[in-house]
């Protein structure tokens, strides 16, 4: 019996140390250790340009986390609030201030002139709302929101969100369109200045969404493409003819490995697509993600997402 | 671990990539896909290098994530399905060239082994890992991993006896 089991391993510790002897023969080939520094290195420098243009760009929303869990952009959430509650505070004490200082005669003297004033003042705060659907931020919009998920989904939100703010700027073109001669005349110069600026094409946003309509954030800068179901861009300047997505393999890093993975057609004055998101699904390997939108005289390039394809999560 | 001491993935590719990829060959049914998982472990390195504190973290992450990916690309349909011509197993010399390898009779029958005892095996005979580290890096009991040790030993014996 015991000789027997002395014998087994013994038996047992030839196989081993063949085994390691065997193994022990087989190196990585050099060819790959080169491929992958290569590879290593270009995902160290975009990771690096990501952290830097997070923060600058404020993309991700004010609730974007590093790997070691740190808030990007923690001013953001309050800064902007905080800074439009000002400015409104100074504008109104000043106006008060300006009010209260004029004498009876120069106020009855100069009736018609405030009249004038006040209705280009009026359409002024009636156009705001006007601006402010233009400036509309999805990523802010939604940002805030993963805490109060249960009161509405996400999505929900931010769509009823975009139909206020539309009905708002219906509201104030109303308004301005009563407001008089001078009022026209402000609503001109700001209507042109703002034309000026959202001229330029420019992608706004792109947003991943899982089959509940809950966003879907990235960990550790990768997303999860068995999670995203449907894939919402947002652009400005104009419409695009059409929306491409194309795919590079994680480690290949090189454009003869991208591969055109959908183009979606847009219609005519369309502001967003939202796109299906089943061709994520076949992936199987790592990949970055990118989408071109097609303006005719330039094609706007998206920043490029990291998607690995996890079913067990 | 000093503070001068820099873990980077560079340096960890340069320590551990002949164990990755010797770990990728003994897991995957071919030396393009043992490639694959090879860059792509370490890909995944990148974004968690700084969590990391010592190559012993370094080297032990390196195992789990490379068991993990093996067992997920296994898991996608089209892997399950598809059965891979056999190719025969390639060997860098020094200097970075191919060659076949000699007589790797143990080798050979521990490849035909079920991609679970072929794991265990590897990490115990090569890694010289014990039981209960087994256990940690497969997220299986110790029971599990002694029951396995031991049908594969037995299948191991029966192979090498046929060949």
């Amino acid at each position: 019996m015991g000789d027997n089991h002395t014998e087994r391993q013994t038996a047992d510790q030839s196989v081993r140390e063949q085994y390691q002897r065997e193994t022990g023969q087989i190196h990585a080939p050099a060819d790959l250790i080169c491929r992958t520094k290569d590879a290593v290195r270009e995902e160290e420098r975009r990771i690096a340009r990501e952290r830097t243009a997070q923060p600058a760009s404020g993309q991700r929303g004010s609730g974007s986390r590093t790997r070691t869990g740190h808030i990007y952009s923690v001013v953001q959430r309050w800064a902007l609030p905080a800074a439009a509650a000002v400015l409104v505070l100074l504008v109104g004490t000043s106006g008060l201030f300006f009010g209260r200082g004029k004498g009876a005669e120069e106020s009855a003297a100069d009736t018609a002139a405030q009249e004038t004033g006040a209705a280009a003042e009026d359409y002024d705060y009636e156009i705001a709302p006007s601006a402010a659907t233009e400036d509309y931020n999805l990523d802010e919009a939604v940002s805030g929101v993963t805490t109060e998920a249960e009161k509405q989904t996400q999505f929900e939100r931010h769509l009823q969100n975009m139909e206020a703010a539309t009905a708002e700027s219906a509201e104030a073109d109303t308004a301005a369109d009563s407001g008089g001669a001078a009022a026209d005349m402000a609503g001109k110069k700001k209507a042109a200045a703002d034309s000026a600026v959202a001229a330029v094409p420019a992608l706004k946003s792109v947003v991943f969404y899982d089959k509940d309509e809950n966003i879907v954030e990235a960990e550790a800068l990768w997303y999860n493409a068995a999670r995203i179901e449907s894939i919402l861009l947002q652009w400005e300047g104009g419409t695009p003819s059409n929306v491409k997505v194309f795919r590079t393999p994680a480690g290949s890093e090189t454009m003869e490995q991208t591969e055109l993975l959908l183009t979606q057609s847009i219609a005519d004055g369309d502001e967003s697509v939202l796109l299906d998101a089943d061709v994520l699904h076949d992936i199987g390997t790592n990949s970055h993600l990118f989408f071109e939108l097609d303006f005719g005289t330039q094609i706007v390039k998206s920043e490029e997402y990291n998607l690995l394809y996890d079913e067990t999560e | 671990m000093p503070k001068e001491e820099k873990i980077t993935t560079e340096e960890a590719v340069d320590r551990y990539a002949d164990m990755v990829y010797r770990l990728a060959l003994s897991q995957m049914k071919n030396t393009a896909d043992a490639d694959d998982l090879f860059q792509e472990v370490f890909l995944r390195l990148v974004s968690h290098i700084q969590d990391l504190e010592s190559w012993e973290h370094v080297k032990a992450w390196l195992i789990r994530v490379t068991i993990n990916c093996a067992k997920k690309h296994f898991g996608q349909y089209w892997n399950r399905n598809v059965d891979y011509m056999e190719e025969p197993e390639r060997v860098a010399d020094e200097k970075g060239g191919y060659e076949l390898p000699e007589e790797h009779p143990v080798r050979a029958a521990v490849q035909k082994l079920p991609p679970k005892y072929r794991l265990a095996i590897h990490l115990y005979y090569f890694e010289e890992k014990t039981v209960a580290e087994i256990a940690r890096l497969t997220e299986q009991k110790e029971t599990t991993v002694k029951s396995q040790m031991h049908r594969a030993r037995e299948m191991l014996k029966d192979l090498i006896q046929e060949q």
